[in-house]
């Protein structure tokens, strides 16, 4: 079986600065695949070329098999990935209804769509409602983005993530900066709108990385360190050397 | 919603009415206002919808000017409705072309290219003389219009232009309303409030900006078109950097928030012109000064300061329903 996203011989460098030394990684269908590593280890830019954001210096990324290294965004979009953002990343002047609303006309293709009403679209109205509601932002609908609070802002971001049903889901911390209350919401949330995806993703807080991934990626200096179940890591004399330390203990109590 | 309907109609016949309440003087000031609404409301499809801030915005206006005069001297039996036409598929084409080049930049420098492609055409337009007749500019001569049904436009008076000019403009500004509310219209506003999560969402940035590019080029040949046909000339200061600004400016006093914002400003600035060099040759002194207190307490622009969520608006609420307030 092909892997759904399968990243090989990754290298990149930002003006001499090394990043990625040759990562490989491969996430089967379905699998909840968590990256993780110290700060600086590569993730994001990692993210980033694997979503088109930025071409790697050498390298291949394969989506089921096809080859999508240095793709334009939109186009690795269309195939089917979504991502969400370390830094939140939303349509700050519109509210959270135009906001998804805008995720859910792209899903349907409607993209160029010059002539109908947008407004008056009973169908996109429905299923951007059916995607608020699932995120639990039904109550927020009319509030610009910008007026949310920040763990509100975080949902919306997963929001447009998963609103054009991508099959194959980036969460870059998903977490960041939530405290205890929201990552358990957070952490709910994510497991309930992945349900049937392929997900991966960049997390620092390993409670949440323990308890959502069956799968997990160690990068250390732009190589992946080891790459196996949880168990697996956790155990790893040379993962925990590496990385984790009391960390890893404290997560597995 | 009916009620909406027919007021709009309302106002419609009532705009049509207006020559015979405004004397000829006025009514050449309301075909002014007319096409150069059109002209900020184009204007302001790239820059308030689409986060576009343009400085050459009067290329495509000259462009515009200057196939409607060419048409309607070369081409044997050319109508005003063709000669619009032409404009109007030329400033789509300039349109293309400049846009291609120019969305790709972001801001400052998306500026300057637009101020770039200006003035290389008003450059073209000073020196071709073959063609242009360089500084003197193109005598435009306006042919009558003959309408079904036997009526007959005789564009040379002021009534009879100013229908013309009206029906033109109503419809351009009723393709771009309609524009704004569609998908589309979506996808341009979201290009002006995050167009890189628009790209991880699948939408095309480059074709999006590139698309509503053409269309506001296409609006302003139009505009453009109107204004040589009105003034019977159209020469190099069509595409000068003065007509670039000027629209910022109407788009600006207007409000850049608002659909019809920057058609008000339009009329408002020519009203105040009108009257300030009346009263003073230093008018354009006073005009500065305007802009620079509207940019600096009032960016939003009348609709801003008048709209319902406008701080003059929203003053009068507050000490009118003073228990309203904490709602």
């Amino acid at each position: 079986m092909t892997a759904a996203l399968e990243v090989r011989d990754i290298h990149h460098d930002f003006g001499g600065l090394v990043v990625l030394q040759g990562v490989d990684l491969a996430v089967r269908e379905g699998e909840r695949h968590a990256i993780i590593g110290p700060n600086g280890a590569g993730k994001s830019t990692l993210f980033n070329i694997i979503t088109g954001r930025l071409r790697p210096r050498r390298g291949h990324v394969l989506y089921r098999g096809r080859d999508i290294t240095g793709a334009a965004p939109h186009r690795v979009a269309r195939q089917g990935i979504g991502r969400s953002f370390q830094i939140i990343n939303i349509f700050p002047r519109l509210t959270v209804f135009q906001n998804v609303r805008s995720a859910v006309v792209s899903r349907r293709g409607r993209r160029l769509d010059a002539w109908s009403l947008l407004d008056r679209d009973a169908e996109i109205t429905r299923e951007t409602e059916m995607v608020l509601e699932l995120l639990g932002l039904a109550d927020r609908r009319d509030t610009p983005a910008s007026a949310l609070s920040y763990g509100e802002q975080r949902e919306l971001e997963i929001a447009l993530t998963v609103a054009v049903q991508p099959d194959l889901v980036l969460l870059d911390e998903p977490t960041a900066g939530l405290n205890a209350e929201d990552t358990r919401r957070a952490v709910a949330l994510i497991r309930r709108v992945t349900e049937g995806k392929t997900l991966v993703m960049v997390e620092h807080d390993m409670d949440v990385v323990f308890t959502l991934a069956d799968r997990i990626s160690v990068i250390h200096y732009g190589r992946v360190l080891a790459s196996g179940p949880p168990d697996a890591i956790r155990t790893s004399e040379e993962v925990r050397r590496a990385y984790l330390g009391r960390k890893a203990g404290a997560a597995g109590r | 919603m009916s009620q909406r309907r027919l007021g709009m109609a309302a106002a419609v016949a009532a705009l049509y009415a207006l020559p015979w309440v405004l004397d000829t003087v006025r009514l050449r000031m309301a075909i002014e206002i007319l096409y150069f609404g059109l002209f900020a409301v184009s204007f302001n499809l790239l820059f308030g919808y689409a986060g576009l801030l343009s400085f050459g915005h009067a290329a495509t206006f000259g462009v515009g000017g200057y196939t409607l005069g060419l048409v309607l001297r070369h081409v044997e039996g050319a109508s005003v409705p063709l000669a619009l036409l032409a404009a109007a598929a030329a400033g789509g084409l300039a349109g293309l072309v400049i846009g291609f080049f120019c969305v790709r930049l972001r801001g400052t420098y998306f500026a300057l290219l637009t101020l770039a492609f200006s003035q290389f055409l008003f450059a073209v337009a000073l020196k071709w003389r073959e063609v242009t007749r360089g500084d003197d500019g193109l005598s435009v001569s306006v042919p009558d219009l003959a309408l079904p049904g036997g009526l007959v436009l005789r564009l040379g008076q002021a009534p009879h232009f100013y229908w013309l000019a009206l029906t033109v403009v109503l419809l351009a500004l009723g393709a771009a309303w309609r524009f704004t509310r569609t998908p589309l219209g979506n996808a341009v506003v979201l290009m002006r409030e995050n167009d890189e999560r628009a790209a991880f969402l699948g939408y095309n940035v480059f074709g999006t900006k590139l698309i509503v590019f053409t269309f506001a080029a296409v609006l302003a040949a139009v505009a453009g078109a109107l204004f040589a046909a009105f003034q019977r000339l159209i020469s190099p200061s069509a595409l000068d950097l003065p007509m670039s600004t000027e629209v910022v400016f109407m788009a600006i006093l207007g409000g850049t928030g608002a659909f019809l914002g920057p058609f008000l400003g339009a009329a408002v600035y020519m009203l105040i012109q009108n009257w300030l060099s009346e009263a003073t040759e230093h008018w354009p002194f006073f005009i500065g000064l305007l802009f620079v207190l509207m940019i600096l307490y009032a960016h939003q622009g009348l609709t801003g300061l008048l709209g319902r969520q406008g701080p003059l608006r929203r003053r009068w609420t507050a000490r009118r329903l003073p228990a309203e307030e904490p709602a």
